[in-house]
């Protein structure tokens, strides 16, 4: 299993410093936007100036904020961050099984005395490192920008790991439904396709749901409506019941894929 | 070198009554098949006749439908690992990581299994004459036969007791065929036993002592290629000097074809009565072939055909 998690950190090594160095580019860039447009004061009369629909969009993509933590976390939310962390977790995932059993050299690896489960545990523990160091990257971007431009008020470091910590729950949720995907199939691609389609679907649902009252209801469908970093400053505390949905679905769709994967013929 | 001893006395492979269902259709309809301590035992048909399923389901890729499956006397789906700690296997289209070289692949595999570096790897890229140089370059950048070599090397290295190949000599040049045949003989010389599918007759008839024949998900017939021979027609090329025969009256004697004065034969067991009339012509050339596999193969599914399975 050792030597599993070793081989797939190294193969994942790449993406996990691009878009780790990414994420902190782009972490930095928030910190510097929020000086150019002139704090807060500024960025609310830009707000004001923006049509109500509008402020409903940008609010469903965390860029509302009323506090510089309120707009650091928000960062978290935007687009950019989503589709690196979903690209990511779904490139990586979609692989641990479709991926090797297309290739073929699944045939070469579980032809050794592996039990099933722990070569799966060795693949998803290596993402499951991936992942941390890309927040952990991202995370250094938000405190380098924060260094760089200087407090305009006071940064709170453990609102942010909060944030992190909200992040990396969403993180585990796609990669256990993309890894539940992957275990029962015998094709990467297909695989990579069906993660991302429930991905954005998820994500529409819940667009859907903040924009238009009467599908308010579908909001609690999609795993995005239990990622709300930018309300962590805002509201205080720890969002356990987000954190425990997302830890919830990462749990039983893990649970779900071990299971049958060991069960499953690799007839391909 | 030395192969592990088996610690049972129990048939390396046992089949008894195989299924595999695949919605309704039947991949395996009842495979029995017995493979004993030592053997090179060749398992024969075309494509799609049950041989990789049948391999996937011994070395516990794939669950079987009804019956059982047993290696070393273990369960080939419940004792899985144990019985891989024990076996090589070569898939029939094995893939590799085209970002390793041929060294970090084959080390990989080796720590999976238990080693890493498995006790017959240098030899065995010696005689398969993968030199380190080529070893030291990235996979994507093999040719097929490469490939195939670094595939074989991953399936012996580690000295198994049981060796399960898949068509093991697709991609290989006829020279490092004929190093494949002496170390797979070599092998079974040390002990170890060797189960392998192939649909090139002439390869199995070369290296295997035993054969199965599987069509449409059942072995038709088992036994020894010396014994399947038996009995079988021969073929016999004679080649007249002059004029040759109006017709031959030798019993058990067919003409099969005739060119000129190249006449081609099928004979039955008896050949002293062909060869006592042939002795009143003048006869410029005689070829006397025994029997391929190739034709019992042939044999047994044109009489399969013919009973309307």
């Amino acid at each position: 299993m050792i030597s599993v998690w070793l081989q797939t950190l190294k193969g994942y090594r790449t993406p996990v410093l691009l878009v780790g160095f990414g994420l902190y580019g782009f972490a930095l860039l928030l910190a510097y936007v929020f000086q150019a447009f002139g704090g807060l004061e500024g960025l609310g009369q830009l707000v004001d100036l923006v049509p109500e629909t509008m402020r409903a969009l940008l609010q469903a993509q965390g860029g509302l904020a009323t506090s510089v933590n309120g707009w650091l976390a928000g960062g978290y939310r935007h687009p950019v961050f989503l589709v690196a962390i979903s690209a990511f977790m779904i490139g990586t995932s979609s692989r641990v099984v479709a991926g090797e059993v297309e290739r073929g050299t699944i045939l070469l690896l579980l032809a050794r005395p592996l039990v099933r489960w722990h070569f799966l545990l060795g693949k998803t523990g290596a993402i499951l490192l991936g992942l941390s160091v890309i927040l952990a990257l991202s995370w250094a971007g938000t405190w380098t920008g924060v260094l760089i431009i200087g407090e305009a008020e006071p940064v709170d470091g453990a609102v942010l790991l909060r944030v992190m910590f909200n992040a990396l729950a969403l993180g585990l949720a796609i990669g256990g439904y993309t890894t539940l995907v992957s275990s029962v199939s015998s094709d990467g691609g297909q695989t990579t396709g069906q993660a991302a389609g429930i991905t954005v679907g998820m994500f529409f649902i819940d667009y859907l749901a903040i924009l238009w009252a009467p599908a308010s209801f579908l909001g609690p469908l999609s795993i995005f409506h239990y990622y709300s970093p930018a309300d962590i400053p805002d509201v205080g505390g720890t969002p356990w019941l987000d954190l425990g949905v997302l830890f919830g679905v990462a749990v039983i769709t893990y649970a779900a894929a071990f299971i049958l994967f060991q069960r499953r013929d690799i007839s391909r | 070198m030395t192969t592990q001893p088996s610690t049972t006395d129990a048939p390396i492979i046992q089949l008894q009554g195989l299924t595999k269902p695949y919605g309704k259709l039947h991949a395996l309809k009842g495979v029995d098949l017995t493979v004993e301590r030592g053997a090179l035992y060749g398992f024969l048909g075309p494509n799609g006749a049950g041989k990789t399923t049948s391999i996937r389901v011994i070395t516990g890729f794939i669950r079987p439908g009804e019956g059982t499956a047993r290696v070393f006397g273990l369960d080939a789906w419940k004792d899985s690992v144990a019985i891989k700690r024990r076996i090589g296997f070569l898939p029939d289209s094995p893939g590799m990581y085209g970002g390793l070289t041929g060294q970090e692949f084959l080390d990989y595999l080796g720590r999976l299994s238990g080693d890493a570096r498995p006790v017959l790897q240098r030899e065995l890229l010696e005689r398969l004459e993968l030199p380190g140089e080529a070893l030291s370059r990235k996979l994507k950048g093999y040719s097929q036969g490469m490939k195939r070599k670094v595939a074989l090397v991953q399936a012996m290295q580690h000295n198994p007791e049981l060796l399960i190949m898949d068509e093991p000599t697709d991609g290989l040049d006829p020279l490092m065929q004929q190093v494949f045949f002496a170390l797979v003989r070599e092998f079974t010389a040390r002990g170890g036993t060797v189960f392998m599918s192939s649909h090139i007759l002439p390869e199995v008839e070369e290296l295997c002592e035993r054969v199965a024949i599987i069509r449409g998900g059942r072995v038709i017939t088992t036994g020894k290629v010396a014994d399947l021979r038996d009995g079988r027609r021969r073929s016999m090329t004679v080649v007249f000097r002059g004029q040759p025969p109006e017709k031959l009256d030798a019993p058990g004697v067919e003409v099969v074809t005739r060119v000129g004065v190249t006449w081609q034969l099928s004979v039955s067991d008896n050949i002293n009565a062909l060869l006592r009339e042939l002795a009143g012509y003048d006869i410029e050339d005689m070829v006397y072939e025994r029997p391929h596999l190739e034709e019992l193969f042939m044999d047994h599914y044109r009489s399969e055909e013919s009973s309307g399975d």
